[in-house]
């Protein structure tokens, strides 16, 4: 395939996932929160059975991909202008904005502009060169290693409360960042013992693919209310994944002196051409409740995996290259837990939307935001928690034929710990 | 494409820009023993030969080796040592100091403080009855310490270094303060680059 066919694709792709974005700049508005519906079925397959009493129409404005355009964040220019890349790329930011595809950030994560390595008899330290630490220890990835949530998701009805679903998916499932238990006491004061080895790896997990989902949401008896449940079959077939870690190994001498470094490198990579392939299983089960002013849900996702990968591993060490075809399986029971509720409540002369959302997924999260018209316009504001704090305001414009929404969202930054700001638009008609 | 996955992971993994340089700083001086650090001195002169490998603090020895990272020594920018000694002259006549900093090839592992091995030092005259600070803040220069910095980046990251401090009166007492060599390397795209 040539190469400007494999660009466009990619862009097309990203370009797609952006405007079908999961999450709505509505939910970004509050705080990250998620509303009940048919939008996070993803989340909690019983909610495919319900009415979608909180969905607003409109079509994501792709300002998160166009932010992958920019120098400081683009891969492409690797092969457009390879002295732009050279010069200007920044692995954060990159990570940074593919990993909030969902809003333009306006302060990615930037890369320190020194990183200082400090030796002494009495530890190691490290800093950006101004003498404030590095984090030396952090996870990210929401999902906890978890399949990405599918970027673009379509769902079908089939009738009798069954459902097909189609999807593509991309993201990162884990980054990290982990020294041994040696090197942690070290950074914590303790000083650097004879003859002992002190090591820090760094790993990242990244796939895409395509989602099939098979359903069924049926509403069950219950003495007041609604109840749904539902139940989901999801299988992926996997185009691409690489697993990679890099460990750096600090070994001293017999008075405790740094006497010798090293690096280590071992990459999974599966693509297409490589013979590389993906396929899996997984079982998805949910349970949501519904009366006349709000909306209750409960959903566990994976409560049983399967995947296996063909793909090549390259492992660097010692000075020297190995090179095999292998291949990854894995089984087992990891489910993330998501509970979600919103709804009505009287506030003045309008009526107030409020919406919560808590689960485990690798990581704790939760979220919280509201909603209050006042005439044509909806202001919005919200707080969360996703390995760090977040919050989000926004608002919604009715403006006759066409609807605008705007967001301005924040997160904060796995590697330096900053509030990054981010915008979010839609328009619909 | 596979060099490009590679690269992109390790950027990735690393964390880093292509802005980013990497320094690596050791603190020499704390890896000096205390009893090495400070001392009284009478009549004559004094000998000292820091960090001590030999067991003898007066003696020429293979120093420090040090151990750095190959790509920084490779992709040298910059490269300082910094060498500080509180000095105070009890005597009756002026004490005079010289300080010089010795970088060999790790291979040298019998007597770094030999002249090819000097890259550059300072001195210091302290009249009687007061005090003063000895400072060698050492800038390694491509052009003017060409023979030392080549021999960094030829290194492939092992090499040993070490200070000579010469002492020269009548009595008094020295103390190190500071004792450290700190290698900064080119900007990550000027590594990586095309």
């Amino acid at each position: 395939m040539g190469l400007m066919i494999r660009r466009s694709i990619l862009l097309g792709g990203l370009l797609v996932a952006s405007l079908a974005w999961a999450q709505g700049v509505r939910e970004a508005g509050m705080g990250g929160v998620s509303l009940p519906g048919p939008g996070q079925a993803v989340a909690n397959p019983a909610f495919l059975a319900i009415e979608d009493g909180f969905r607003r129409p409109g079509w994501r404005l792709p300002l998160g991909a166009l932010g992958l355009l920019l120098p400081d964040r683009s891969p492409l220019y690797y092969f457009t202008d390879r002295q732009v890349f050279f010069d200007r790329f920044d692995g954060l930011s990159f990570y940074d904005q593919f990993t909030h595809l969902d809003s333009f950030l306006i302060n990615p994560e930037t890369s320190p502009a020194e990183v200082r390595i400090e030796v002494k008899s009495d530890g190691v330290s490290v800093t950006d060169g101004a003498g404030h630490p590095l984090r030396l220890a952090y996870q990210d990835g929401g999902s906890g290693g978890h399949r990405p949530s599918p970027l673009l998701y379509l769902p079908f009805s089939l009738g009798q409360g069954l459902h097909l679903g189609l999807g593509a998916y991309a993201g990162v499932e884990k980054l990290g960042l982990e020294p041994d238990a040696k090197l942690a006491a070290v950074l914590a004061g303790t000083p650097l013992a004879a003859n002992e080895r002190y090591s820090v790896t760094a790993s990242a997990h990244a796939s895409s693919g395509l989602n099939l989902d098979f359903a069924l949401a049926l509403p069950l008896p219950a003495p007041k209310g609604r109840l749904y449940a539902g139940v989901r079959g999801a299988a992926f077939l996997g185009l691409a994944r690489v697993d990679g870690a890099l460990t750096a190994t600090l070994t001293t001498d017999d008075q405790a002196r740094p006497a010798n470094s090293e690096t280590a490198t071992r990459i999974f990579y599966s693509y297409p051409q490589n013979g590389g392939l993906g396929y899996g299983l997984s079982l998805d089960v949910g349970l949501a409740y519904a009366d006349e002013d709000a909306v209750y849900g409960v959903g566990l996702r994976d409560l049983f995996r399967y995947s296996h990968w063909s793909g090549t591993e390259v492992i660097n060490a010692g000075g020297s290259q190995t090179e095999r075809q292998t291949s990854r399986t894995e089984l087992g029971f990891a489910p993330a837990v998501y509970l979600n509720a919103a709804g009505h409540a009287p506030a003045g002369p309008e009526k107030l939307l409020w919406a919560l959302d808590l689960g485990f997924s690798g990581g704790f999260f939760g979220h919280a935001g509201v909603e209050y018209p006042l005439g044509p316009v909806a202001l919005r504001g919200g707080l969360g928690y996703e390995n760090g704090l977040r919050f989000g305001v926004g608002t919604g414009l009715d403006l006759g034929p066409v609807a605008l929404d705007l967001a301005l969202t924040s997160h904060t930054g796995i590697f330096s710990g900053k509030q990054v700001f981010g915008l979010a638009a839609s328009v619909g008609f | 494409m596979r060099r490009f996955l590679i690269l992109a992971l390790g950027i990735v993994l690393a964390g880093c820009g292509m802005q980013t340089r990497y320094t690596v700083e050791v603190l020499g001086h704390t890896f000096v023993a205390e009893s090495d650090k400070s001392g009284d001195f009478g009549a004559g002169s004094l000998d000292l030969y820091l960090p001590d490998a030999d067991g003898d603090v007066t003696t020429p020895d293979g120093g420090f080796l040090a151990q750095a990272p190959s790509a920084v020594v490779e992709h040298l920018y910059a490269a300082q040592a910094v060498l500080a000694v509180d000095l105070t002259n009890t005597g009756s006549t002026d004490l005079t100091a010289a300080l010089d900093f010795y970088l060999a090839p790790a291979s040298e592992t019998g007597n770094i403080y030999q002249p090819p091995y000097r890259v550059d030092g300072a001195t210091l005259v302290v009249p009687p009855g007061e005090a003063g600070r000895l400072v060698l803040d050492l800038r390694l220069a491509k052009d003017a310490h060409r023979t030392a910095y080549q021999r960094l980046k030829d290194s492939g990251g092992a090499f040993r270094i070490g200070f000579h401090l010469r002492l020269s009166g009548d009595g008094g007492r020295y103390q190190i303060d500071t004792a450290s060599l700190a290698l900064t390397s080119e900007r990550l795209g000027q590594i990586l680059g095309p």
